[in-house]
């Protein structure tokens, strides 16, 4: 059951991770910007400010882990044990990060994006309550595995 | 047994984990940029003359531009000058301009022979992200105390504002508002929110625009459905599918009604009986079917392409334009700080054989023809000029240079000729029976040290140039001392960063190559006495020397393929 619910969780953040996230601002009022959105944003960055390229590859790569750790969970979820609760706990904890630093970004002007992202939209509320089912039912795997364990003396 | 347990689930999440951030990257890559020519859909299907503009400030094309402005510090004067213009008309940039932009506008003459009619004229037309706000400030323009009075008509449910020419302004004196610091003023939005000759509808999320009432209905019927778009423009999808990149702005213009009404006008016989008019109009024809170009931005500064595009039925033979793609080599052995570089490949077989063909048929205003000129020259000189001269010029072959010391009264003007040949002994003996010819003719005075051959005025030897062949290249040099910067060169131009990645954004297959570079320009300015603090004052301290530090070459190159030939352009830029 666990398994089921963590698998439906791990679709709520790749679907939300397709929905509009954020609300643009200022220059980019009018628009809405899903995670995969903001990843080309980050991309495009890049092409303005190629010095800072390294580090904006890396903001892109951050953002396209959180659908692919919580595909990892869901699949191992299907045939590994503990570690399987572990891969879940993982892509949920992660995309919960993620967001809130994504929901970060948009109250603090403390970079570029900052003055780009507004309100959360959809996309962000499917997913972290995505993060929430996977979190959950990990921490509901883990504890049925410990349960489970032969008592060691 | 234990670290098999652990190995399974750490490669399977890694295999799967990798797989999906590559998936993702290269999905990101291929779909993520706006979707270009989406205009298309929007423009009638009729067009001579288009332009499709990308207006979506989140493209890497506007970023890039962005960042370019941003090098050379003219972000915030630009920034500056446009929000003080539209403060005049209550209107923010980022508020009420980039937000309402959706991904491209065009702007399109249906028929180039029919731009005076009332009824035609130009169409436009601009993909909205916001339609309610677009309409929200076209509505605060409108209102303004000096805008003229707009008439309006319905279509298909669409309300098509335009102005009246009789109506006047209820502001007896129009002007910008005083002492705001605007730099220029929006006088027609400001005056009559739309142009005298303009008329516009919101339709959907198009804001369609006109030169008059029945050329913004064309777009509404598009819009609406009721009419093919520009996407079934056969002719103008052809020439669409060469342009693989994003740009900021794309042209194009079907020349096939120009030629036709250029046609009745052509005289009904040969001019001075040499030119074969009628033939040499086919020629340009066929040759110019349809031209384009593109400006296009990346992180390493712009770029402007332009193509031309043949008729089907054009003739390869009749092709002027060089089509032999090389590398430019001649670089490698010229000084690494040199100003300006050009070059093209193949002199004998693609500028003089079909300049030969044309220049055959001629009769010239004397009554010769081209034999009887070789034959003279061949008298004169004991050279042929095509077997002595000419046929050696089958490589590449370059003209090259530097300028310095700008503030004295003649400045120092270095040139260097380098061509590849052949045959050296046959070009050394050429250009010594040449240079013998001229000097006994009084013409020049020539001086011989071994191979090298100083060229001077017998009225002034003491500037001259040398010539030499070294190895399988002719080389000149003016002053003749130069010729010594060619063997000495430590570092040559090729090895430059400028050049390296000036090369590097133009097309593969170049078939001419040109270079400047702005660094040795501005470098040289600096050396003028008060030039820095001259520039400054010219532009108030906006801009300064420093400021185009980042502006460091401009490249130029020629394309050719079966269907036509390209010209293409690039600025770089890049931070010190």
């Amino acid at each position: 059951m666990a398994r089921v619910a963590g698998s439906i969780g791990a679709a709520l953040i790749v679907i939300g991770f397709f929905l509009p996230w954020l609300d643009g601002t200022g220059a980019f009022a009018a628009r809405d910007f899903s995670g995969f959105d903001l990843a080309r944003l980050v991309r495009n960055f890049e092409i303005a400010t190629p010095n800072q390229g390294s580090q904006l590859r890396a903001t892109a790569i951050a953002l396209y882990l959180v659908p692919a750790l919580a595909v990892n969970g869901a699949v191992l979820g299907w045939f590994l044990g503990r570690a399987s609760a572990i891969a879940m706990l993982v892509g949920g904890l992660y995309a919960a990060a993620i967001l809130g630093v994504a929901l970060m970004l948009s109250l603090v002007s403390w970079t570029d994006l900052g003055d780009v992202l507004g309100a959360p939209r959809l996309g962000f509320l499917v997913s972290a309550a995505g993060c929430a089912l996977v979190t959950q039912n990990a921490v509901a795997l883990l504890l049925a595995n410990r349960a489970l364990a032969p008592v060691e003396e | 047994m234990k670290r098999t347990y652990i190995a399974i689930p750490v490669v399977a999440s890694i295999l799967i984990v990798g797989a999906v951030v590559v998936a993702l990257w290269f999905i990101g890559s291929a779909s993520g940029e706006r979707s270009k020519f989406s205009s298309l859909e929007i423009a009638p299907q009729n067009t001579d003359v288009f332009f499709a503009i990308n207006t979506d400030p989140t493209s890497s094309q506007w970023l890039a531009v962005n960042g370019s402005l941003e090098q050379i510090n003219a972000k915030d004067s630009l920034r500056k000058a446009i929000d003080d213009a539209l403060a005049d008309v209550n209107l923010q940039w980022d508020r009420d301009i980039v937000p309402v932009a959706g991904d491209e506008a065009f702007f399109s003459i249906p028929d180039i022979t029919k731009v005076g009619d009332e009824k035609s004229g130009w169409v436009g037309g601009v993909l909205l992200a916001d339609a309610a706000h677009a309409k929200e400030v076209f509505d605060t323009l409108r209102n303004q105390p000096d805008a003229k009075p707009l008439k309006t008509e319905d279509y298909n449910g669409v309300t098509i504002y335009y102005s009246d020419p009789n109506a006047t302004s209820t502001d007896p004196n129009p002007t910008c508002p005083p002492g705001n610091g605007s730099d220029f003023c929006l006088t027609v939005i400001g005056e009559t929110s739309v142009g005298d000759n303009t008329a516009l509808a919101f339709v959907d999320n198009v804001m369609a625009l006109g030169s008059s009432p029945d050329a913004a209905k064309s777009v509404i019927d598009v819009v609406q459905g009721k009419a093919p778009s520009a996407e079934k423009n056969d002719r103008l999808q052809e020439f669409r599918a060469q342009q693989k990149q994003d740009f900021l702005v794309w042209g194009y213009a079907d020349l096939a009604d120009v030629w036709t009404q250029a046609e009745d006008s052509l005289p009904t016989e040969s001019v001075d009986g040499t030119v074969d008019t009628k033939k040499a109009f086919e020629t340009i024809r066929k040759t110019y079917d349809r031209v384009g170009f593109s400006v296009s931005s990346n992180s390493s500064g712009f770029a402007l392409d332009l193509s031309v595009l043949h008729s089907s039925d054009f003739n390869p033979d009749d092709a002027f334009e060089p089509s032999t793609a090389y590398e430019p080599k001649i670089a490698e052995m010229l000084p690494a700080d040199t100003m300006f570089y050009m070059s093209a490949f193949d002199l004998y077989n693609q500028s003089w054989l079909p300049a030969k063909k044309v220049l055959e048929d001629q009769t010239f205003e004397d009554g010769h023809k081209l034999d009887y000129y070789l034959q003279q020259f061949k008298d004169e000189t004991g050279l042929d000029l095509e077997s002595d001269v000419l046929s050696l010029f089958t490589g590449e072959f370059a003209v090259a240079g530097n300028v310095s010391n700008f503030d004295a009264d003649t400045p120092d003007v270095t040139v260097y000729g380098i061509a590849d040949v052949s045959d050296a002994g046959k070009a050394k003996s050429s250009g010594e029976t040449l240079t013998d010819y001229l000097e006994s003719q009084g013409t020049i005075e020539v001086t011989a040290t071994g191979d090298v051959h100083r060229i001077s005025s017998p009225d002034d030897s003491t500037e001259a140039f040398a010539w030499t062949v070294r190895d399988t290249r002719l080389v000149l040099a003016f002053p003749d001392d130069k010729l010594n910067d060619i063997t000495d060169a430590s570092q040559s131009l090729a090895q430059t960063e400028e050049w390296k990645q000036t090369m590097s954004l133009l097309p593969d297959d170049k078939t001419w190559v040109g270079f400047l570079s702005i660094e040795r320009i501005i470098d040289e300015v600096r050396k003028v006495d008060g030039a820095e603090k001259d520039f400054a004052d010219s532009t108030d301290g906006k801009v300064t020397l420093a400021d185009l530090d980042a502006i460091r070459s401009v490249g130029m190159a020629g394309t050719a393929n079966e269907k036509g030939f390209g010209l293409h352009f690039v600025l770089f830029m890049k931070d010190r």
